[in-house]
């Protein structure tokens, strides 16, 4: 039954064996506002009352077979019918009485016969009001009802339009990364993430027209292996790609691309990824391995470093040792023993000079070296330094220094670290200088102090001459030279750190010039 | 090993001033000196040179030591281009190398020599040139 259609007739059931009563009553009601039916059996009514509304039934008492007490007692028993007002109409004399046993049997009043046509009719409106409001009320529930399940659908899609936008900001918004799916046959792409553009530097779009765009991508070393790592995936249902891309303005970045196999709604296979652009990992990864080849190799220098001064003392305690023990020492002339004992010393200077460098290498790593400044004279720490130099390499034939200095030079500086300053560019002169004369200067000019140490030896390249001030270089292989390829570095931190400049010029075969600057 | 004594007479004894004669290649003063003084102190005549074309050099001048000690890492010419040059001479490619070296791998030239690894043993470094010089 339609409850939108209040206006059409309501339905009267009349229930009388007779078909002539049935008329009549059908008579009395005639109009456009109620339809009647008619029944001539308890039977009938019920079959009709099962199948159609009734806003009332109009049940004769008096029948054959179920008479309508019978006939009201079943409509009461079943579900459908049970709140069908009954109106018994009964050829009884009205009484009390009668009424009373309508009342009893169900119904919810009693007409007599001969029927007053004006009481029935108001009777039977009384329930098509009743049948009608019910009606009313059932088309509003269902109205009520229809709204709120349409407000419900808006809200759920609603929601689900927001958590899809929510999942595909989400998505979108993976740094570095894109989310992908492919169709394996035909390698088109089925779906990929905004990030493909900023990646990529292509169009999103220009991936979905084109199936062979990304493989033109790939960087052609890569090429072959990524083929076949995608052949394999595709095969297996999962794999992991490393490979190299050449984006849209030429730049070379290194995609990780996870894929697996899965299948859409439809049952259809589809590769889905996330390729994630590693080029920052694979960068810092490759310094990494760089620095760590750096660190192995000044490892080695350093081992060799410190073995070069081992090997003289050992062999002066071995040496000594073999002759005390055969009883031979007075042998040995005086001069010997005294030069013996004098190198010893000397290399165990070398040894501390060298431990105090790679201490002072980790000091400044960690920007914990220190000055201790005080008032110093570094004319005194350049006589000093050269003439123990002097001394070394008297013996060696090296060649003389020549020293252009005013009597004094003051400042207020670190005295030691000055001195490792001047030592490092005085022994690097000796050692590139070819044993030719080396030339130390130092002036004052206004509020610096000017110092330049300057060679004729083997000189520096000049795509050399940035590199030498930096950690564990040197212009010269280590299989010529020895030294930590520190001690420029160092130098230049002092200096630094005392608030000067250090600088050089040279020219291969013709020798070097150390420049620095010192703030007074 | 010979007696200490022995050894100190022998020297005295020497006629050929090459009988034992050794030329040390070594551009470390401390080392140089070193070696030399107690060679000499074990009755070897050793001649000595701070660098390769130094040694080269050395060569002409004194003729055929009975071994050379060689360090690898120095300055103008160093132990590999040395041994280059020295075996391209015929006269001198004879001489046995000795050499001298803190790097563990040092197994390139085109005839094997004798490694002594630094820091040296006494006893090694006199058991090897003992050895050559006998």
């Amino acid at each position: 039954m339609d409850p939108g259609t209040t206006d059409q007739p309501i339905n009267i059931l009349v229930v009388d064996d007779k078909p002539e009563n049935v008329l009549a009553i059908e008579a009395a009601l005639s109009g456009p506002n109620y339809k009647i039916i008619g029944a001539h059996s308890g039977q009938e009514a019920l079959t009709l009352a099962l199948s159609t509304e009734f806003a009332v039934v109009l049940l004769d008492v008096q029948m054959p077979v179920m008479n309508g007490f019978d006939t009201a007692r079943v409509f009461r028993e079943i579900d459908k019918t049970r709140s069908i007002p009954i109106i018994f109409v009964t050829a009884n004399h009205p009484s009390e009485d009668a009424a009373l046993r309508s009342y009893r049997a169900g119904g919810v009043d009693c007409l007599f016969k001969p029927l007053n046509v004006e009481i029935l009719r108001t009777k039977v409106e009384v329930f098509a009001e009743l049948f009608k409001s019910k009606l009313e009320i059932k088309r509003q529930a269902k109205l009520l009802r229809d709204a709120e399940l349409r407000q419900r659908d808006y809200q759920l899609a609603e929601f689900r339009r927001f958590s899809e936008r929510k999942y595909q900001e989400l998505i979108d918004n993976i740094p570095n990364s894109i989310v992908f799916a492919l169709d394996p046959e035909s390698m088109r792409l089925l779906y990929s993430s905004r990030r493909v553009e900023e990646i990529t530097g292509f169009e999103v779009d220009a991936f979905f027209k084109s199936n062979e765009l990304w493989v033109s991508r790939v960087h052609p070393d890569d090429r072959v292996k990524y083929s076949e790592d995608f052949a394999r995936a595709v095969e297996t249902g999962k794999g992991e790609l490393d490979y190299r891309f050449i984006r849209a303005d030429g730049r070379v970045i290194w995609l990780n691309a996870w894929i697996r196999t899965a299948l859409d709604e439809s049952f259809k296979k589809e590769m889905r990824g996330l390729t994630i652009d590693v080029t920052r990992l694979k960068e810092i990864e490759a310094a990494l391995r760089e620095s760590v080849k750096i660190r192995d190799r000044f490892l080695s220098v350093a081992a060799h470093e410190l073995k070069t001064p081992i090997t003289p003392l050992q062999l002066q305690m071995q040496g000594f040792q073999r002759v005390l023990k055969k009883g031979v020492i007075h042998k040995i002339p005086a001069e010997k023993l005294e030069l013996m004992v004098e190198i010893s010393n000397s290399q165990v200077n070398r040894l501390g000079r060298l431990i105090n460098e790679l201490l002072d290498l980790t000091r400044l790593d960690e920007g914990r070296l220190r000055l201790n400044l005080s008032h110093t004279d570094l004319c005194l720490i350049i006589r000093s330094t050269v003439s123990h130099f002097e001394q070394e390499t008297e013996e060696d034939g090296t060649s003389p220094f020549i020293l252009k200095l005013p009597p004094s030079l003051e400042g207020n500086w670190d005295s030691q670290k000055l001195e490792q300053v001047i030592t490092n560019l005085v022994s690097n002169a000796v050692k590139y200088g070819m044993g030719r004369p080396i030339e130390i200067s130092a002036k004052r000019e206004d509020h610096v102090v000017k110092l330049s140490i300057r060679d004729q030896g083997i000189g520096i390249d000049p795509k050399d001459q940035m590199r030498i001030f930096e950690r564990f270089e040197r212009a010269v292989s280590e299989m010529h030279y020895g030294g930590l390829g520190l001690g420029l570095y160092i130098t230049r931190e002092i200096i630094t750190l005392h608030g000067g400049k250090i600088s050089v010029a040279s020219t291969p075969d013709k020798g070097s010039t150390f420049e620095a600057e010192l703030p007074v | 090993v010979l007696g200490w004594e022995r050894e100190i007479c022998q020297i005295a004894d020497l006629m050929d001033p090459m009988l034992k004669s050794i030329l040390l290649i070594e551009d470390d003063l401390a080392i140089r000196t070193t070696i030399s003084t107690w060679l000499e102190i074990e009755g070897y005549q050793v001649f000595t040179a701070r660098n390769g074309r130094e040694a080269l050099e050395k060569l002409v001048q004194i003729g055929r030591p009975k071994l050379i000690l060689l360090d690898i890492m120095m300055p103008q010419m160093n132990g590999w281009a040395f041994l280059e040059e020295f075996e391209k001479n015929v006269d001198l490619a004879s001489i046995p190398v000795v050499i001298l070296s803190a790097f563990k791998n040092t197994a390139f030239t085109m005839k094997p020599h004798s490694v002594i690894e630094k820091p040296i043993q006494y006893d090694t470094l006199i058991r090897v040139v003992e050895k050559y010089c006998a």
